[in-house]
């Protein structure tokens, strides 16, 4: 500290040889001739003694009393230089001692009064260092804070944003107290509450499912806490003013050492979802149904053939029966011969009941359960089927069946009528056509478990500026032509995930091939 | 009587239930006769020298029964 007063106090021996040495120096500036203080010496020793007494304290103070008491007697009273005796002086020099010591007691106390007083200050200036340092502390901490509540308030707004585009709510629920105990502002929007005004009651809840879906969803909650199990439940919610929403709601139990405390769960919005299941079942249904319709118009179309296909075995079946007959009823039967006509009787009524069965599942509507299915099976039903069409218009049918083909999973008439559809746009495509009429059909195990199959003919070809529209509902070149065959059989392997598509066939005609996979399930 | 002088019917029909029932109504009524699934075969066969008629389909594979008949009658067979 600079303040020469405030120097800290001495110690031991070295305060009292202040109050020695400041007398001495007090007694050697009064017999200083050129200040010319002989005569009035006093505040000098006084000054001595409220030195000693400031820097020494209340011993000092009295040393430098009783030595500037000494001093004075010595020198300044009358007979001067000697201790003899001096009764006539004895007053002056009790005031003075008196004085002295007054001003010395005086000097220490307001010595020790500064000194606490500079105590505490230094106390006080150490305390609100200290006070500095905690709240520099706080103010860190309080920043830190501010910063991690912002950051859990963007994330609770992101989470929340989330929520709310992917119409998902979270709810928790306490087993114990059966209170609701979280519920997400979009939980709340899905049940068509206020977000502010946080958890409704579970019953509130419960008014907000479809009355028909009520007791259902009850059982399985219920189901659910009394097992301790994770649940999922459909259902409907009913919001006043609202349309009705599709909910799905999952729920997951939250155990603590065993014992089962709460639900945590969330609640989504499938109504989109269900409304494009929907309408894609319809799509599916009128899909079928097209298929159906031209199938059917197809059939109609072959019915000469077809008949004619039945016709035959029934006629081969007559023919059997009345030589049989013949054999029975000649003079001598013979009934070896006759039980062989009535052997090819069977064969004959079977093969026509065969066809009778093809055909009929050809009229069938609806879709047929998928199956493994066995192409080339379908594919020589087909030919089978089409033969006297082919026959008719003098085309000869030749195939190339792969061995060993894996089967694929499919609906086999729908399949079938793929087959039928190709099939007859080569013979259509053939019909008017001059030189040979070539049906050729092909079947082979391709890459990646796919099953290919691809019928080539020798007619007309494909047009050539259209190529890529022969696949277009309505699209046709026939005169008669409905142009939904090849658009209604690309929908059919697709739903298969197949793969149809044409191609030109050299010299002249056209190539139609299609992939359907063997190992994956296909799509419903 | 040798075989070759046996009268001969040749059935010619792709379809195969057909063409046996043919064959075996003829057996019946003590005709011999052989079948064919079609012309083609029909005509790389050998025929033997005999009293022979020829029952023929209209629509066969590959070639019209008509138009067959008369190819037949044209080349002299």
């Amino acid at each position: 500290m600079s303040d020469p007063f405030l120097w800290t106090r001495s110690h031991g021996v070295r305060k009292y040889a202040i109050a020695v040495l400041s007398v001495i120096t007090a007694l050697l500036l009064s017999q200083w001739p050129v200040l010319h203080l002989s005569a009035a010496p006093v505040s000098l020793f006084f000054c001595a003694v409220m030195l000693s007494a400031w820097f020494g304290g209340l011993g000092p103070g009295f040393l430098a009393t009783v030595l500037s008491s000494f001093v004075f007697y010595y020198y300044f009273l009358p007979p001067m230089h000697t201790f003899v005796a001096k009764p006539g002086e004895i007053p002056r020099l009790i005031i003075f001692a008196v004085s002295a010591l007054v001003i010395g007691a005086l000097s220490a106390a307001q010595r020790s009064a500064t000194e606490s007083l500079r105590v505490a200050r230094n106390d006080l200036l150490e305390t609100v260092q200290k006070l500095q340092k905690t709240n520099e502390a706080l103010q860190a901490e309080s920043h830190e804070r501010k910063h991690a509540e912002e950051k859990l308030r963007r994330s609770e707004a992101y989470l929340a944003e989330g929520q709310r585009l992917s119409h998902t709510g979270s709810w928790a629920w306490d087993v114990a107290s059966g209170e609701i105990v979280h519920w997400s502002q979009e939980h709340c929007r899905l049940f068509g509450f206020d977000p502010e005004e946080g958890p409704g009651s579970l019953e509130k809840l419960r008014q907000r499912i479809h009355p028909d879906d009520r007791d259902r969803v009850l059982e399985i909650w219920d189901r659910a806490i009394r097992e301790g199990n994770a649940y999922t439940a459909d259902f409907r919610v009913v919001v006043p003013g609202e349309a009705m929403k599709y909910i799905r709601g999952e729920g997951h139990p939250i155990f603590d050492s065993g014992e089962l405390v709460q639900f945590l769960g969330t609640s989504i919005d499938v109504t989109e979802r269900k409304h494009a299941e929907e309408e894609r079942e319809k799509l599916r249904q009128a899909q079928d149904d097209l298929a159906h319709v031209s199938r059917v118009t197809t059939m109609g179309e072959l019915s000469a053939s077809l008949a004619h296909e039945i016709k035959q075995p029934i006629a081969a079946a007559v023919t059997d029966a009345n030589t049989c007959l013949r054999w029975l009823t000649r003079d001598q039967p013979d009934l070896q011969e006759a039980r062989e006509a009535a052997l090819r009787v069977v064969k004959d009524a079977t093969r026509a009941s065969e066809i009778v069965s093809r055909v009929r599942l050809l009229f069938q509507k609806g879709p047929s359960p998928r199956e493994l299915v066995d192409m080339n099976e379908i594919i020589r039903e087909m030919i089978a089927l089409l033969r006297n069409e082919t026959m008719r218009h003098s085309i000869t049918i030749s195939t190339e069946l792969g061995k060993d083909l894996p089967r694929a999973m499919g609906d086999r008439v729908q399949l079938q009528q793929v087959m039928m559809n190709l099939m007859m746009n080569s013979i259509e495509a053939m019909k008017e056509t001059d030189g040979t009429r070539e049906l050729i059909i092909k079947s082979h195990a391709a890459e990646n478990g796919h099953v290919m199959v691809s019928v080539s003919d020798t007619g007309v070809g494909l047009p050539s500026q259209q190529t890529g529209e022969i696949f277009s509902a309505f699209f046709t070149t026939k005169l008669h032509g409905t142009g939904m065959g090849l658009s209604i059989s690309r929908s059919i392997l697709e739903s298969h995930e197949g793969r149809l598509w044409a191609a030109g066939n050299s010299p002249r005609g056209a190539i139609f091939s299609f992939t359907l996979p063997t190992q994956v399930e296909a799509r419903e | 009587m040798t075989p070759a002088a046996v009268p001969m019917v040749f059935v010619i029909d792709d379809d195969a239930l057909v063409r046996t029932a043919i064959q075996g109504m003829l057996k019946s009524v003590g005709l011999r006769s052989e079948i064919f699934a079609s012309p083609q075969d029909f005509l790389r066969s050998k025929r033997p020298d005999a009293p022979s008629c020829l029952v023929l389909d209209v629509r066969l594979p590959g070639v019209n029964g008509l138009d067959f008949q008369r190819e037949l009658s044209d080349a002299g067979i």
